[in-house]
């Protein structure tokens, strides 16, 4: 069961602990998330109750924030695609999005706590940090 | 479904207060002159209305190339015809009084509709009236048929108000209105009432129900039901999804949203046919309908999926975006996927199911403009993905897709994802109806007709307000 989340292992293992507290790296994980929300999404019976669905789409209007704001990010950061799992180890995968959501979410809390952020960044990350929030909780499988 | 007044309950309402308007004039005062003068200016001020809306139907820039044709369609000529004489006559009545908010009278109140129907067209037109700003300009306001029907609505009016042109003319007579007067104002208008009765036509009048059905462009959204909402939100993104190719720089999260809109219409309308996910989970359903409800949403799925890593300069439309979370709010709390289901009244149980039949629908020709506007963004080199995310295959042949990916830049979308992307849209995609197509059947000349809420969803007339309590 364990098979493909070992080989999604890895490269989530780097970005959750590499990913700068930047915009970059905010990009980089929530692109990784989204991507592979929209991916669990399209395996068949993955997403009986289209949570992945919302999350990916959440995840991707985080990223159009982030986007309007510092254009040229997605030219620099990272854009990761994990591929796409078995459907077996679908359980597995979304376990792997909430936590790349997860660093995602942490790495907003502390851009945002930087001395000095330009308020446009600072209202910027506001808008962000409640649709990764959302995101995390629709592909958690919790209430929402 | 929708709130809002349709062109055919307006034109109706005006067939009702001009009908009407026959027993004022019967009961008009006698002896009271100032009242009959009244009743002559409201049938004046009703006529020139007529005029104004058979204008707007006909479209002014055709209205001299009709007239002068012989070949030209012979209810439109007559249309033409009428408008001409109205004008000639009308020139001798003086100032009418046009001012159609304070009258009481029947044909006050006809008056009123015949100009909320002209406002209703003119909605969906550029203030010049000739760009349209809705996709049903082509569909219906264009689309012969529906003129023809349009025509034949207004000239029945018109013949029947004319056709009371004497009996006004006792009943003013008779409240002493002096003969000068009623000979400029009331000539006998028979050679008029004969051009409004060669525009109503001899056989039965043609109807068309896409002309019955429209409402005014852009209503304000009713949020007094949950289904007449999930109608007003649909219909809006339906035009903006028909807008969106015509813009020079779409955006491409435009597209992402409406791959999400319709994964999750076809979800909620496969639940609602009695097959929620859990039923989905043993198999295709056997009924070939909900198969297909399984396939194109399978295809929309895999439409966001590629679109995911898609960029373009432009910004996300935010309205759009709000639209869609809005429906998908409202189906999740109306006609959940699974767990208990709200208790709702038949009616109301019925009329969201036919809401989302009709969104059904609208996903075909959503599917049909967006593929327009992703060819668009493909072809002026406005789409693009991060290269890293691009397969060896996809980068092998191209030297700028492959330096890309080693700088980790953004590069153009492959040739190969948008042709793939374009197919799979164009087989969720509504047909294009032949009827629509030019006389060639090569040049499109009208838009997809609107997926017809009302004769779907029913008329909104009585429909209380949904209140659900959880089971």
């Amino acid at each position: 069961m364990r098979m493909m989340s070992l080989s999604w292992r890895a490269p989530v293992t780097v970005l959750t602990d590499r990913a700068d507290a930047e915009w970059t790296g905010i990009w980089s994980l929530t692109y990784a998330a989204g991507l592979a929300a929209a991916t669990l999404a399209a395996l068949p019976g993955a997403d009986e109750d289209l949570r992945l669905t919302y999350a990916a789409l959440d995840a991707n209007q985080a990223l159009a924030e982030i986007e309007a704001a510092h254009p040229g990010v997605p030219s620099s950061a990272a854009a990761i695609d994990l591929g796409t799992p078995a459907a077996a180890d679908a359980a597995a995968a979304v376990e792997m999005v909430v936590e790349l959501l997860d660093a995602a979410i942490g790495r907003v809390s502390i851009l945002s706590a930087t001395a000095g952020l330009p308020v446009g960044d600072l209202l910027c990350l506001a808008r962000v940090q409640p649709l990764l929030l959302t995101a995390r909780a629709k592909a958690a499988g919790g209430a929402w | 479904m929708s709130d809002h007044a349709t062109y055919g309950e307006l034109m109706d309402r005006a067939a009702v207060g001009i009908a009407r308007g026959v027993s004022w004039v019967e009961h008009l005062h006698l002896g009271d002159r100032e009242h009959a003068e009244l009743a002559i200016t409201e049938f004046h001020a009703t006529l020139l209305a007529l005029e104004e809306h058979t204008w707007k139907v006909l479209d002014p820039r055709r209205v001299p190339g009709i007239a002068a044709s012989s070949e030209s369609d012979p209810r439109e000529r007559a249309a033409a015809a009428l408008i001409e004489r109205l004008r000639d006559t009308s020139a001798s009545w003086g100032r009418v009084d046009r001012d159609e908010g304070v009258g009481t009278s029947p044909w006050a109140k006809a008056r009123r509709s015949i100009r909320a129907a002209s406002d209703l067209l003119a909605t969906h037109l550029d203030p010049r009236g000739v760009r349209a700003r809705t996709p049903d300009v082509a569909a219906v306001l264009r689309d012969p048929e529906s003129r023809q029907a349009a025509l034949a609505r207004v000239g029945e009016l018109a013949a029947t108000l004319l056709a009371g042109e004497d009996h006004l003319l006792l009943r003013a007579r008779q409240a002493g209105v002096p003969k000068k007067i009623l000979r400029s104002a009331l000539p006998g208008l028979g050679d008029v009432a004969a051009c409004a009765r060669d525009v109503a036509g001899a056989d039965g009048p043609p109807t068309s129900s896409r002309l019955e059905d429209l409402t005014v462009a852009s209503p304000r959204v009713s949020t007094r039901e949950p289904a007449a909402e999930v109608s007003d939100r649909m219909l809006r993104l339906r035009r903006a999804a028909w807008a969106l190719p015509q813009q020079t720089s779409p955006s491409v999260e435009s597209l992402k949203s409406f791959s999400v809109l319709a994964v999750v219409v076809h979800g909620h309308a496969l639940a609602n046919l009695g097959y929620p996910p859990s039923e989905l989970r043993k198999g295709l359903p056997a009924d070939p309908n909900a198969a297909r409800l399984v396939e194109r949403s399978r295809a929309w799925t895999t439409i966001s999926r590629t679109l995911f890593p898609c960029r373009t300069p432009a910004p996300a439309d935010r309205r759009i975006a709000a639209d869609v979370a809005r429906v998908s709010a409202i189906l999740r709390d109306f006609a959940p996927l699974s767990g208990p289901q709200p208790e709702l009244k038949a009616m109301d149980r019925r009329h969201l199911g036919q809401a989302l039949n009709a969104a059904v629908e609208m996903c075909g020709d959503i599917a049909q403009w967006n593929v327009a506007a992703l060819e668009q963004m493909a072809g002026t080199e406005q789409l693009h993905v991060p290269a890293r995310a691009l397969t060896g295959d996809q980068v092998t042949d191209h030297p700028h897709l492959v330096e890309a990916k080693l700088a980790d830049r953004l590069a153009p979308t492959p040739h190969a994802v948008v042709h793939d992307l374009a197919a799979t849209y164009k087989a969720v995609a509504t047909r294009t109806d032949s009827r629509l197509l030019g006389a060639g059947g090569l040049t499109l000349r009208a838009e997809p007709l609107r997926a017809d809420v009302s004769s779907i969803a029913g008329s909104s007339a009585g429909i209380e307000p949904i209140h659900a309590t959880r089971a």
